[in-house]
């Protein structure tokens, strides 16, 4: 029993600390921080998404937003009414127009539909070299970008979506980060995810002990573009309308940016990354709109959410490269010792993000590393 | 279907996107580094070009390349001395870093409006040699990708700061022991690639005559999907990738159906990851492309 709620410690905590700062969010803001929170939900689903396969493999991938695009493109077509359809949609097939599905079946049809676009595209991505990779990727989302907004049939183009119903709550999101944070967890203290993340410590070693390096990046690309596509059904479902330009270079570097700062090498990393930049965003889009400050009063200008958010990286990467939680995972027994030190010290309490960052900081492993724990990294 | 107009234009774009491939393969063939903000370093250019379009245009030059030899430079200092040697994946997610940091920097000094002005009207001109018509700023763009070529293979074969960015590129750390200045080498290069940029700015907004803050990374896209079809890491490889890709996409310009030609750039990509399955790592594969694995 101790060993199990041990190993389930670090997804556990997670969904805890998620959810404690989604019900403060969205208890104390206003509808337009309720919406936050859910749209921060859903990114947080992405990224994890993208951290299956940029984390666990150590091969940077520009195009997992793509795989985003596909899910909620998918989604959206299977749960516009039908009477809407035929309006919507020029041209498109009559089988298609007749589809329908209830939302959580058209957010499943969307993300198998993404890992099998995955499982295509990661045979010759598979074979190629890690930088020719990360550059494929780019291709892949702008090919995406490209059909997106010129499939008039399906995507409607360049006007997009609408009259997709609105069915992502605050409610069904959580759950789903919650269901998304255990898989994930499963998956990569699998012997599959063991292989996978020894192949992004040392492609060499990992082959010589009989792993393939290309299999493995395969088996991350797919798992990474289905639940990628989760976060795009999500997605859909949530703003209730869709533009190609919602899963292009700008989105894609959020999510990135998030990963980055949490920790690359982490799912803790994705969760708390999210956390984190989510706020940062808001901080900075309330600098945006204009501040008052005393006698002082700053206008606001559109763009400085963006160059914040891109300076906020670029420090992280220069000062504290592996993210704030040092691309390690929280613990239980890592929590329990931060606790100690700080009673010893009686220093005030901090809020519930913050031990990873510490315990970190300190030097000491925040987490008993699992036996054959990859993200040791030298 | 008029093939000698065909051919002249695919020489006119390979051209083109082989002046933005080869400033991106000339850091990756030093750092390891896919500079992603190497199309700020075109954004910028452009703006100087449109905005300041009042000034003559040898004024308008002589800024364009002080520029962006200088941003290329500083940026180099700045943000990527910080993270070198921090391995690939760091340096690549810096320079996408790099990017969406200038470019939303150009949004909020110039506002997100695209801006119009006439860099070289003169360059519009066409004339016509049998049933082919061709622009003048084609034969500009060609000749100076034939003078760029030269002058970079006589830099890199005939100089001393040539042989030893060579050395760099072959192996960073042997060369730095027989006494390769490594922060004096990679400035430079970065220095060149600014000035490509610049003359790629010059040629793109001679065209198009406008210019927003994502100008630069449309065109540089297809750079980056050039140096991997060519195979990344070779000069020579980017150049060809350029010539191949521009070649492609003006066929298929031609001979797509219409109801097809929006899609034109995803069916080039597709065509490209078609070859990778056969050639994983590019039309030229040199040592330093090759993984170990």
């Amino acid at each position: 029993m101790r060993r199990v709620l041990s190993f389930l410690s670090t997804p556990l905590l997670l969904i805890a600390i998620t959810a404690a700062v989604a019900m403060l969010g969205s208890s104390f803001g206003d509808a337009s921080l309720r919406r936050i929170v859910v749209g921060a939900l859903v990114n947080m689903v992405a990224v994890i998404g993208i951290y299956v396969f940029v984390g666990m493999t150590g091969v940077f991938s520009f195009g997992q937003l793509a795989f985003m695009a596909i899910g909620a493109y998918t989604t959206a077509v299977l749960t516009v009414p039908i009477a809407s359809k035929s309006a919507l949609f020029e041209g498109m097939p009559q089988w298609l127009v007749d589809a329908h599905l209830p939302s959580l079946l058209a957010i499943l049809v969307g993300a198998v539909v993404a890992g099998l676009v995955a499982l295509v595209l990661s045979v010759p991505m598979s074979r190629m070299n890690e930088m020719t990779a990360s550059l494929a990727t780019l291709a892949i989302l702008v090919a995406v970008y490209v059909v997106a907004g010129n499939w008039t049939a399906v995507t409607n183009g360049s006007k997009g979506i609408t009259a997709i119903p609105v069915d992502t709550t605050l409610v069904t999101a959580l759950i789903a980060v919650g269901v998304v944070i255990l898989a994930v967890w499963f998956f990569q203290e699998s012997s599959l995810g063991l292989k996978i993340r020894a192949t992004r410590e040392d492609a060499v070693a990992s082959r010589a002990i009989g792993i393939s390096v290309g299999v493995s990046r395969g088996v991350a690309f797919v798992v990474s573009g289905f639940v990628v596509g989760i976060a795009g059904g999500l997605y859909a479902l949530l703003q209730g309308s869709l533009s190609p330009s919602a899963f292009y270079i700008g989105p894609t570097f959020i999510l990135i940016a998030m990963l980055v700062v949490g920790g690359m090498t982490s799912l803790t990393g994705a969760v708390i990354g999210t956390i984190l930049i989510t706020m940062l965003r808001r901080l900075l889009q309330e600098v945006e709109g204009g501040l008052q400050l005393g006698p002082l009063e700053l206008p606001g200008r559109p763009g400085i959410t963006e160059v914040g958010l891109g300076i906020a990286l670029l420090l992280i990467l220069a000062f504290r490269r592996r993210g704030v939680t040092g691309g390690k995972e929280l613990t239980w027994s890592a929590l329990v010792r931060f606790a100690r030190r700080l009673t010893r010290r009686g220093a005030p309490e901090r809020s519930e993000a913050r031990p990873v960052t510490a315990a970190a900081a300190d030097g000491e492993p925040a987490a008993p590393m699992a036996e054959a724990n990859a993200g040791e990294q030298r | 279907m008029n093939i000698a107009q065909v051919v002249v234009d695919a020489i006119a774009l390979g051209s083109l996107y082989a002046i933005f491939a080869l400033g991106i393969a000339l850091i990756f063939g030093i750092l390891k580094m896919i500079n992603f903000a190497h199309s700020e370093l075109v954004t910028i250019g452009a703006y100087i070009l449109i905005l300041l379009a009042d000034l003559p245009l040898p004024v308008r030059l002589i800024l364009l390349v002080l520029v962006t030899v200088t941003v290329a430079v500083l940026m180099e200092r700045i943000a990527f001395r910080p993270v070198r040697g921090a391995g690939p994946v760091t340096m690549l997610i810096t320079s996408f870093a790099v990017s969406y940091l200038l470019q939303n920097l150009a949004i909020l000094i110039f506002g997100p409006d695209l801006q119009s002005g006439a860099v070289w009207p003169e360059l519009n001109e066409s004339f016509q040699v049998g049933p082919v018509r061709i622009l003048l700023l084609n034969v500009v763009t060609v000749v100076l990708t034939i003078l760029l070529l030269v002058g970079l293979a006589l830099f890199l074969r005939k100089t001393s700061m040539g042989l030893q960015m060579r050395a760099a590129a072959e192996d960073f750390t042997t060369a730095r022991l027989v006494g390769v200045r490594a922060n004096l080498i990679i400035a430079v290069a970065f220095g060149m690639s600014g000035l490509l940029a610049g003359i790629a700015a010059l040629l793109l907004t001679a065209q198009t005559g406008v210019v927003t803050n994502t100008i630069g990374v449309q065109v540089v896209l297809m750079a980056f999907v050039a140096t991997i079809l060519g195979g990344m890491g070779s000069l020579s490889g980017a150049v060809i990738g350029a010539y191949v890709l521009g070649a492609i996409s003006v066929v298929l310009q031609q001979t797509l159906p219409l109801e097809f030609r929006p899609f034109r750039d995803a069916i080039l990509f597709a065509a490209v990851f078609l070859v990778l399955v056969f050639r994983p790592n590019g039309l030229i594969v040199t040592r330093a492309a090759k993984g170990r694995v």
